[in-house]
């Protein structure tokens, strides 16, 4: 038995000129809760379609659980497999119970689960409304309970929390952070927010312009956080030669502040005092020497900002939370 | 086959508090209204058909169906396929359908076989507004000639007889209505054959001056109801008229559920 719920490889989807997915392999192991990220326009929407047999393939493979999403076993497949694209798919003319009640119908699934999936997002006392009088939240709501209603072992869910106030998010984040533990599901969900899923994510996937830029647990995603060293000196210029002349990467140098600064990537924290040093003996005055670690923000941006994606440095792309030569 | 029983039973529920279902009585029942005032405004002494002593079958077929054929029918398919349809495009829910482990027919299908439903439905309607109107007129314009008792079985027979010959309009208005997401365009096609039909079925009084139109008008689907009923069409014409919309309607069932199910999902 794989211990993947998601496999996919060179998965690719174009529309006309636009890569909408491109050479896309996600690994997405069985029990997590897998974030799948990126701005919008990525391709997250797309790929999620293709996961489901919505969109079908340019090339490449995808397996869930294991078996291929082919024709032939589309119906097996899927029937491990519960999802919410984009908005909810609802019937507002039908109350939330009857909403449910079709899905189940249509699956041939006890009745029973209806109220279990009522109860999982707390909609059992509105069960019987119709569902043109919820709130946003109510219908996201609902949709998850649709989206649980056949017990899945893999929840896919683009963009949960989309239009949703603030407490309406908090409340969402609460129910999918427990489906692991407490249902045995797999959660495989898209946002364009790194911020929004970093308290309940244990894997994520980031991609730009219908590549994936990294792979890997939180945890890799943080060990990318390479602290960095802000330099204020009197001749920014001179500066950014000598330290370059030592070999350190000197990203970017702010002349328009008026205490012009250089930003330079750490390796060690020996550097710091071996940097300082340089420069005193290149003559320089200095003002200022501080090391600060970006946000996991920052470093999502970093990784999905048009010039990064337009040509990675030496063809490097990070993947599985290494950088990977290709 | 189970599923397809499910996926239909589903659509039924679908129907509740819709238009869908209002439309398929009040629609027939307009239609109903409007020639019971046109018959209780007659000139006196006027009867349906001084040549029979029946005055029923003129009622049906030059008046009621010739009405609900011509202008009636045609835009109440088209409304109705674009209502059902309709029920999927305002909140897409077709990419949740289609991600079900259910087979993708199943979804196409019972759109055709409901909105076929509501047809008979219309025509069940039909037939009672019209015995109540008789009633209507037998109490308020006995002149009129229409005779007791009330014959519901031909007018039982006359209501349905033109209903296998819906079925290619259905299926062209449900594929054109499920494939374009506007309902503009399944309505704008409705009307738009509706009064392409209006045309060819004028032809029918002229056979030998338009040669042609009365074939037209036998395999237009918009205008097959009216001509399996007209009483100038011949009886090849008639024939032709009920295979060309039961055989067509099964050919466009088939070629736009293969359609719909093969297409990504947007």
């Amino acid at each position: 038995m794989t211990d993947l719920a998601i496999e996919t490889a060179a998965l690719t989807r174009h529309f006309g000129d636009v890569h909408a997915v491109d050479d896309l392999s996600l690994r997405v192991p069985r029990g997590s809760v897998y974030a799948f990220l990126g701005p919008n326009g990525a391709g997250k929407t797309t790929t999620i379609r293709l996961l489901l047999g919505l969109t079908r393939p340019d090339r490449g493979d995808i397996r869930l659980f294991g078996a291929p999403l082919t024709r032939p076993n589309r119906r097996a497949v899927l029937r491990r497999i519960g999802a919410m694209v984009e908005a909810p798919s609802l019937y507002p003319h039908l109350t939330g119970y009857e909403n449910l009640q079709l899905t189940q119908g249509l699956l041939a699934l006890r009745r029973s689960c209806i109220e279990r999936g009522l109860r999982i997002v707390a909609l059992e006392r509105d069960a019987h409304r119709l569902v043109s009088t919820y709130s946003q939240g109510m219908r996201q709501r609902l949709g998850l309970a649709l989206a649980l209603l056949a017990e899945p072992e893999l929840l896919i869910l683009d963009e949960p929390t989309n239009g949703l106030d603030p407490a309406g998010i908090h409340e969402m984040r609460d129910l999918i952070r427990h489906f692991p533990a407490e249902h045995g599901i797999t959660v495989f969900l898209s946002s364009h927010l790194l911020a929004e899923v970093e308290q309940l994510a244990s894997h994520v996937g980031i991609i730009g312009r219908g590549r994936l830029l990294f792979e890997g647990t939180l945890g890799d995603l943080h060990s990318r956080q390479r602290p960095q060293l802000i330099v204020e000196v009197d001749r920014p210029s001179l500066a950014c030669s000598v330290l370059r002349q030592a070999g350190w990467t000197v990203e970017q140098v702010e002349e328009r502040a008026d205490v012009p600064t250089l930003t330079v990537d750490l390796i060690e924290r020996a550097d710091v005092a071996r940097a300082a040093s340089q420069l005193v003996d290149a003559g320089l005055q200095l003002y200022q020497l501080r090391t600060v670690r970006p946000s996991l923000e920052d470093l999502f941006l970093n990784l999905t900002s048009g010039a990064n994606l337009a040509s990675p440095p030496n063809n490097v792309t990070a993947v599985a939370g290494e950088e990977v030569l290709r | 086959m189970s599923d397809l029983v499910r996926a239909t039973q589903m659509e039924v529920l679908k129907l509740r508090r819709t238009l869908a279902l209002w439309a398929s009585l009040l629609v027939p029942l307009a239609v109903i209204a409007m020639t019971t005032a046109m018959n209780l405004s007659r000139a006196l002494g006027t009867r349906f058909d001084p040549d029979q002593p029946n005055g029923w079958e003129s009622l049906m077929l030059d008046l009621v169906l010739f009405l609900w054929c011509l202008v009636g029918l045609p835009p109440f398919v088209a409304l109705e396929t674009a209502l059902l349809a309709e029920l999927e495009h305002r909140e897409n829910t077709w990419k949740h359908l289609f991600a079900l482990p259910i087979p993708r027919w199943t979804i196409y299908v019972p759109k055709v076989l409901i909105a076929f439903v509501l047809v008979c439905i219309s025509s069940l309607v039909l037939t009672v507004g019209t015995g109540l109107e008789g009633l209507v007129l037998l109490r308020l314009r006995p002149d009129l000639g229409l005779t007791q008792p009330i014959p519901w079985g031909l007018i039982l027979l006359r209501s349905f007889s033109f209903v296998p010959a819906v079925l290619l309009m259905l299926t062209v208005q449900t594929w054109v209505a499920i494939r374009w997401r506007s309902f503009t365009v399944a309505m704008g096609l409705g009307v738009g054959s509706t009064i392409v039909g209006i045309m060819l079925l004028r032809s029918l009084k002229n056979i030998a001056s338009t040669p042609y139109s009365p074939l037209l008008a036998s395999i237009f689907p918009w205008s097959l109801p009216y001509v399996v009923l007209a009483r100038q069409a011949t009886t090849d014409l008639r024939e032709t008229a009920l295979l060309a919309g039961l055989l067509g309607g099964v050919v466009i069932a088939a070629l736009g559920c293969w359609d719909v199910v093969r297409r990504d999902v947007a």
